[in-house]
């Protein structure tokens, strides 16, 4: 299984990168591939593209501001978090996404 | 990629016995020092933009650590202060805990990547439990610096 995650916060110099680590982690933890674009202060990182897209199972987005380029993932389920809940707890919400494509 | 965060390590700004009452007056001190360390042009500026963010979300990240931070027109150069405190105090944090290590990150404005990479690996440093074991009863600068070069 192959999920595709988005992390971003308002400054984007912490949040955005401890997220993205946890997330990392978490989906890992669980066997899944995992690829985690962050858009900081350092603009968009490891974007996902389309190709990424199409063959991604499910998606998480972990922000707390509207991220850039968000309608790309309309074709496959998405699970939309705070940031701080991604870094405070990643496995339940890697947990949640997988209950609802299941 | 692997950065080597100890470039920016600067004792000028670690302390281990760091005094403080409650989450503000750190902040206020800590930003004094950085300013006291050239990091900073406006201490009370910079220490503004902290508080702002404070605001908007906690920072403290749990198991006794926070990150205040903030990018600011303030910072002279991506900086991070490394604080242990003499006493834990409330932070709000997201596990409920009392915070009892302070690590204040400063962005500049117009930050190279380079140095905004270094403060963001070491965000991504901070959700593996052995780098924030080690680095929270780190007693002297030398200990933090190996964790550091180990480009963990």
């Amino acid at each position: 299984m192959y999920i595709v995650c988005v992390t971003s916060c308002p400054v984007g110099i912490a949040h955005t990168y401890m997220a993205a680590a946890n997330l990392e982690k978490a989906a890992k933890a669980k066997g899944l591939e995992v690829k985690v674009e962050t858009q900081g202060a350092q603009g968009v990182e490891n974007e996902i593209t389309k190709e990424d897209i199409k063959r991604a199972d499910g998606c998480i987005i972990a922000s707390d501001i509207r991220i850039k380029n968000s309608g790309r993932f309309e074709p496959i389920p998405t699970l939309n978090v705070s940031v701080s809940e991604a870094v405070k707890d990643a496995k339940s919400i890697v947990e949640e996404l997988l209950e609802a494509i299941e | 990629m692997e950065i080597n965060l100890s470039t920016l390590i600067d004792e000028k700004v670690i302390r281990f016995e760091f005094p403080g009452n409650d989450k503000n007056e750190i902040i206020k001190s800590i930003a004094a020092l950085m300013y006291e360390a050239g990091k900073v042009t406006d201490k009370d500026k910079y220490a503004e933009g902290v508080f702002e963010r404070e605001r908007e979300c906690t920072t403290g990240i749990g198991k006794g650590v926070a990150i205040p931070h903030c990018k600011s027109a303030a910072v002279k150069e991506a900086s991070f202060a490394l604080i242990k405190l003499k006493n834990s105090v409330e932070w709000n944090s997201l596990d409920g805990k009392p915070v009892s290590y302070v690590i204040m990150l400063a962005a500049p404005d117009n930050g190279e990547d380079e140095h905004l990479k270094m403060l963001s690996q070491l965000a991504r440093n901070l959700m593996d439990d052995d780098f924030v074991d080690i680095l929270t009863h780190a007693a002297t600068v030398e200990e933090i610096e190996k964790l550091f070069m180990g480009g963990r």
